[in-house]
C-alpha cells in the first residue's frame, strides 16, 4: 500500500472504542472521554489510561460488556463503553 | 466516648468486619446533617468502649455521589478519633487514591487488608513489615468473613487509638503505591479459576437467562413456600392469644375501649409481626443471591432489557420478589446505591400483584367467573400488574434518573455464611420493626375508628363513618362500578388486602357460601372485575407505605407512591367499566 494512503486511512479512521471489541479481544486504554465525577468512578474501579481491559463477554441483545481490568472484573453499559479510545487491540487467550 | 469509623470501597467485606465486631448489636441511628441512618455499636477497646460506626462503601472521598456525600459530611461534621481502612487485598492497587486522600485527613488510620483467604488462593503475598515501615501507618491482615486475624484486631486498633499521629506530612499517593509495590506480590495470572468457569456455565449466551429464571423461580418458591405458612402460623398463633387470653381479660371493659385495644391495636401489631417471618426468609435467601456475587450476574443478564425502563437488572429481581410480598422487596432495594433508580424501582413495586392480593382475586374470579373463564381472569390480572409497572417506569425514568453510570463491580464467586447473613436478616426484621409498627398500628387504628363510629353502630355497615364515606365517594366511585359496600372493603384493603374477604363479610353479614351467594346477587362479573382492578392497583396496603417512607424518609415521594397508584387505578377502572357497560348494553 501507498505510504501517503496509510497515513490518510489512520486520519479518517474513527479512534477504535472499547465497545467494539468482541469477546475474547482486549486493548490498551488511551484516553477516557467523560466528565470528571464518572472519570473518578472508571479510576476507582481500574480504568484509567494505559490500563489494558480484556472483554470477557459481552451480553445478548445490546446489553452490557464483562471486563477484567488487572484482578477485579467490571460490568459496563456499551455507552459507557463507547468513551473508552483504545490504543491497540490483540486476541486474548481468555 | 471515642468514635471509630470504618471506611472503605464497595465489596471490601466493610459491613462482615462490622459485623464481625459487633455482632447482632448494631443499631442504625440518626446522625445531624445526614439523611442516611448509619449503623454504629458500642465497642469494648482494652479500658476504653468506643462508638463504632460503619459508613457506606464510596469510591472516591471528592466524589459527588450521594454515598460519598455522606461519608465527607460525616468527616468533617463529626469528630473521629480513628478511620479504620478497609482494602480488599487482591485489588489493592485500584483503592490505594482513596487510601491516600483518606491519610491525607487529620485522623490517625489503620490500614485493614481484608479478604487474605482470597487473597492467598490467587498465590498474592504481602510482606506486612515493608508496609508498615514505609506507609508509616499500621497494618493489618485480615479475613474478616472466616475470622483469620480477627483476634488481634482489637490490640492493634487500642494501640492506634492511644498514639498521637506523628507530625509528618502523610504519605503522597506515589509513595503509598511505591510501599505497596514493594510489599505486595501479586503473580502474572492472577485471576480466579473457580469464577472464571462458573461465569461460563451462569452466563452462557444461550442458558445463561433460562438458568437465571430457575434460579430466581427457586429464591421466590424457597421464601414464600415456606414463608406463607409460617406467616398464617404466626397469624392464627395471635389471634388464639386474643380468644384465649385477651378476650377474657378484656370482657369488663367497655366495648369502645375493648374494640378499639382488640380490633386496632392489637391487630395492628399482629399486622406488623406477620410480616416478620417473611422478611427473615426474604434476607436469608437474598443474601444468599447477594452474598455468592449472584446478584451481579443477574444484573448484567437482565440489564439489555431493563435499561429500557429506566431500571436494571437488580430492580428486576426486587419487582420480582414483590409477587410475593412488596414489603421486604422495597426494603430489599437498598443494594441500589444509586437514588434515582431505587427511587424509581420503589415506584413500580407496589404494582407487582402480591399473594394478598391474590386472595381477593381468587375469592371473586371464583364467585363471578367459570371454571374455564378463571385462569384467563387472573393472567389478565398479572398481565396489567406488569404493564402498569412497566407503564410507571417508562413515564417516570426522567424524574427519577439513573444519574449514576452503569458501571458495577463484578465480585467473584463466595460462599456466603451463616452468621453473616443470620445477622442481616435479624437487623433487618429490627428495622422493620422499628420504623414501621407506629405508622402501621396507627393506619389500622384509624380504619378501625372509621367502621366503628359513630357509636352503637354495626361495625362496617353503611351507617358507619366508612359507610358514609362510602356514600359520598360515590359519585367518584359509582362511574366505576363500585358500590357504597365494595367501598368500605377498599377502605379496609388499606390495612391489608388480607382482610378485604372478611370485611366484606362483615358488610354484607354473611359468610362463606352465604357471601359468595350474596355477591353473585349484588354485583356483576363488570363491577367485579372494576373492583378487581382497582384492588390491583391503589395501595397495596398501610405496611407498604410504611416502608416506602421508612425507607425514603421523603414524605413527598410517600405522597406520590400513594397518589399516582390511586389515580391511575380510578383511570383505569373507569376506562374498563365505561367501555363494558357500553358493550353490554349495545
Amino acid at each position: 500500500m501507498h505510504p501517503s494512503a496509510t497515513a490518510r486511512s489512520n486520519e479518517t479512521r474513527p479512534p477504535l472504542t472499547l465497545e467494539k471489541l468482541h469477546s475474547g479481544e482486549s486493548g490498551n486504554v488511551m484516553a477516557i472521554n467523560v466528565d470528571g465525577e464518572l472519570k473518578k468512578r472508571f479510576f476507582a474501579l481500574g480504568l484509567k489510561e494505559g490500563s489494558y481491559v480484556q472483554v470477557l463477554r459481552r451480553a445478548k441483545f445490546g446489553g452490557p460488556m464483562h471486563l477484567r481490568v488487572g484482578t477485579s472484573e467490571l460490568i459496563l453499559r456499551l455507552n459507557e463503553a463507547s468513551s473508552i479510545c483504545l490504543t491497540s487491540t490483540r486476541l486474548a487467550t481468555v | 466516648m471515642k468514635r471509630v469509623a470504618l471506611l472503605g470501597m464497595p465489596n471490601t467485606g466493610k459491613s462482615t468486619l462490622f459485623n464481625r465486631l459487633t455482632g447482632a448489636h448494631a443499631k442504625v441511628g440518626n446522625w445531624p446533617g445526614l439523611t442516611v441512618d448509619l449503623l454504629n455499636a458500642r465497642l469494648v477497646v482494652g479500658d476504653q468502649v468506643v462508638r463504632l460506626v460503619d459508613l457506606p462503601g464510596i469510591y472516591d472521598l471528592n466524589g459527588y455521589s450521594d454515598d460519598e456525600k455522606v461519608v465527607t459530611t460525616f468527616l468533617d461534621t463529626q469528630s473521629t478519633d480513628l478511620i479504620i481502612f478497609v482494602l480488599n487485598t487482591s485489588q489493592y492497587e485500584r483503592q490505594l487514591n482513596l487510601l491516600s486522600q483518606v491519610m491525607a485527613k487529620d485522623i490517625p488510620v489503620l490500614l485493614v487488608l481484608n479478604m487474605v483467604d482470597e487473597a492467598s488462593a490467587m498465590g498474592i503475598t504481602v510482606d506486612v513489615d515493608t508496609l508498615q515501615q514505609k506507609l508509616r501507618h499500621p497494618v493489618h491482615l485480615l479475613s474478616a468473613k472466616y475470622g483469620q486475624g480477627m483476634e488481634r484486631l482489637i490490640p492493634a486498633i487500642r494501640q492506634t487509638l492511644n498514639v498521637e499521629k506523628d507530625q509528618l506530612a502523610p504519605p503522597s499517593l506515589s509513595q503509598i503505591e511505591g510501599a505497596f509495590h514493594d510489599a505486595i506480590r501479586v503473580p502474572a495470572q492472577a485471576s480466579n479459576m473457580l469464577t472464571g468457569r462458573l461465569d461460563k456455565v451462569l452466563l452462557h449466551p444461550v442458558f445463561g437467562l433460562p438458568i437465571f429464571f430457575a434460579v430466581m423461580l427457586l429464591l421466590f418458591e424457597g421464601v414464600f413456600a415456606i414463608g406463607k405458612p409460617l406467616q398464617d402460623g404466626t397469624a392464627w398463633l395471635l389471634a388464639a392469644f386474643r380468644t384465649a387470653a385477651l378476650e377474657p381479660v378484656s370482657t369488663h371493659l367497655p366495648v369502645m375501649l375493648q374494640g378499639l385495644l382488640l380490633d386496632g391495636i392489637y391487630n395492628g401489631l399482629s399486622t406488623v409481626a406477620s410480616f416478620v417471618p417473611l422478611i427473615v426468609l426474604f434476607f436469608l435467601f437474598m443474601g444468599i443471591v447477594e452474598d455468592t456475587g449472584y446478584l451481579s450476574r443477574a444484573a448484567f443478564l437482565m440489564d439489555a432489557l431493563m435499561s429500557k425502563f429506566g431500571l436494571d437488572g437488580r430492580s428486576f429481581v426486587m419487582l420480582l420478589m414483590g409477587f410475593g410480598c412488596n414489603v421486604p422487596a422495597l426494603m430489599g432495594t437498598r443494594v441500589i446505591r444509586s437514588k434515582g433508580l431505587r427511587y424509581l424501582t420503589m415506584l413500580t413495586i407496589p404494582f407487582s400483584l402480591c399473594s394478598a392480593r391474590m386472595q381477593v382475586f381468587v375469592f371473586f374470579i371464583a364467585a363471578l367467573f367459570t371454571t374455564e373463564q378463571a385462569p384467563w381472569v387472573l393472567f389478565s390480572l398479572y398481565v396489567m400488574s406488569l404493564l402498569m409497572a412497566i407503564f410507571t417506569s417508562l413515564l417516570f425514568k426522567r424524574v427519577y434518573v439513573n444519574n449514576d453510570a452503569f458501571i458495577l463491580e463484578m465480585p467473584p464467586y463466595r460462599f456466603p455464611t451463616v452468621h453473616q447473613m443470620a445477622i442481616t436478616a435479624w437487623q433487618e426484621v429490627r428495622h422493620f420493626l422499628n420504623r414501621a409498627t407506629r405508622f402501621i398500628v396507627l393506619g389500622v387504628v384509624m380504619i378501625w375508628l372509621l367502621t366503628n363510629l359513630p357509636q352503637g353502630v354495626a361495625p362496617g355497615s353503611i351507617d358507619s363513618w366508612a359507610g358514609q364515606m362510602g356514600n359520598v365517594l360515590q359519585p367518584l366511585l359509582r362511574p366505576l362500578g363500585i358500590n357504597a359496600e365494595l367501598t368500605i372493603a377498599l377502605l379496609f384493603g388499606f390495612i391489608a388486602k388480607e382482610i378485604v374477604i372478611g370485611s366484606l363479610a362483615v358488610i354484607y353479614g354473611h359468610e362463606g357460601g352465604a357471601l359468595v351467594h350474596a355477591i353473585t346477587q349484588h354485583i356483576t362479573w363488570i363491577q367485579a372485575y372494576s373492583f378487581m382492578l382497582f384492588v390491583l392497583i391503589y395501595t397495596p396496603c398501610v405496611s407498604t407505605i410504611a416502608t416506602i417512607r421508612n425507607e425514603t424518609k421523603s414524605l413527598k415521594f410517600t405522597a406520590l407512591s400513594l397518589i399516582w397508584p390511586l389515580m391511575t387505578a380510578w383511570l383505569i377502572s373507569f376506562a374498563f367499566y365505561q367501555t363494558a357497560m357500553a358493550f353490554h348494553q349495545s
